[in-house]
């Protein structure tokens, strides 16, 4: 893979942002949560508002809480449409701290076990479902309840510091243990399987992704799909068979090992990049 | 620009214009308050309490 200098290597933004959007760690030591202005913004990644150093509100338990109290939640869908319609999933690549979390997992050596592609199509249902009709309809954020990020930013936490929170902690607790252990797990042989399989956040993205200001382009003719772009993929994609597929996450990291691989610049006059022609 | 990137970008420009009119209409609404105190109380469904 083409070497990238450390302010154009994504590992630096992700972990910046997992840092900026959890920057009150001195609540981890008071166990209080933060209260500040900055929640008044929903912050579109994946981070969860009851983890005593998250700063920023939940877009998607946000999204459930005005379905919850029958409201339309117009902040929080603009705010998603906007970095959406610009950027499309490359704030999954780039920004999110679950993200991170499950990149850093998949680094442990390990066997790899590659899900039917099919099954990316399950984010969908969950978006629809446990997002959007069940809690309008019966007034519970079914989303949150299973929510791997939820437990692992902050159920653990509260039930180790709070022993009113562990008395009240019974079999649902568990539950959600048992499901963010599992995501855990799996990040270890599936690359990324929240983002994939589960993200509500990430479908919404993806509905944008061939509208966002950069598109990728193939350039088929040099093309020998020697799979190296799979390989380097953090969700499993051959590049050439779509250049902007609605799972792509913008990670760049096709373009480092391909030449063939260009990003485009349609709205800048000759925006066509390789990062192997410089 | 050929005539099909034209169209998804002219989709795109009126999709994050329309975006930033919810983000006004949003903010007029008072919605941030809302957001706000949903978000500064400990989510109990998201720990697995409730």
């Amino acid at each position: 893979m083409l070497p990238v200098s450390w302010f154009k290597n994504r590992r630096f933004y992700q972990i910046l942002t997992a840092f900026t959007a959890n920057f009150q760690l001195f609540n981890f030591i008071a166990a209080r949560l933060y209260t500040g202005k900055l929640k008044f913004i929903p912050f579109p990644i994946m981070n969860c508002y009851a983890c005593p150093a998250s700063v920023f509100a939940c877009p998607i338990g946000t999204l459930s809480h005005f379905l919850v109290i029958s409201k339309i939640p117009l902040l929080v869908i603009g705010i998603i449409s906007a970095v959406a319609s610009t950027f499309g999933r490359w704030i999954c690549g780039w920004v999110c701290p679950f993200g991170l979390l499950q990149d850093l997992l998949n680094k442990i050596p390990s066997a790899e076990i590659k899900p039917p592609e099919f099954l990316s199509y399950f984010k969908y249902v969950f978006l629809i479902l446990l997002v959007i009709l069940l809690p309008f309809f019966f007034k519970e954020h079914y989303f949150c309840m299973v929510c791997p990020t939820g437990t692992i930013e902050a159920g653990l936490y509260w039930v180790a510091v709070n022993s009113m929170i562990l008395n009240m902690a019974g079999a649902f607790f568990l539950f959600k243990v048992a499901t963010a252990s599992a995501f855990l797990y799996f990040s270890v042989f599936i690359k990324r399987p929240f983002c994939r399989y589960v993200c509500p956040l990430g479908a919404l993205f993806s509905l944008f992704n061939k509208l966002s200001i950069v598109d990728f382009s193939v350039d088929r003719k040099n093309c020998i799909e020697c799979g190296l772009c799979k390989k380097s993929c953090p969700v499993d994609l051959f590049i050439y068979k779509d250049a902007n597929s609605l799972s792509c996450l913008r990670c760049l990291n096709c373009v480092r090992v391909c030449p063939v691989v260009k990003i485009d610049f349609p709205l800048v006059k000759n925006g066509v990049k390789t990062l192997h022609s410089r | 620009m050929q005539l099909k990137t034209r169209i998804k970008k002219v989709v795109a420009g009126g999709i994050f214009l329309l975006a930033v009119l919810f983000i006004v209409v949003g903010v007029l609404r008072d919605e941030a308050w809302t957001v706000w105190n949903n978000a500064k109380i400990l989510c109990l469904t998201c720990i697995g309490i409730k």
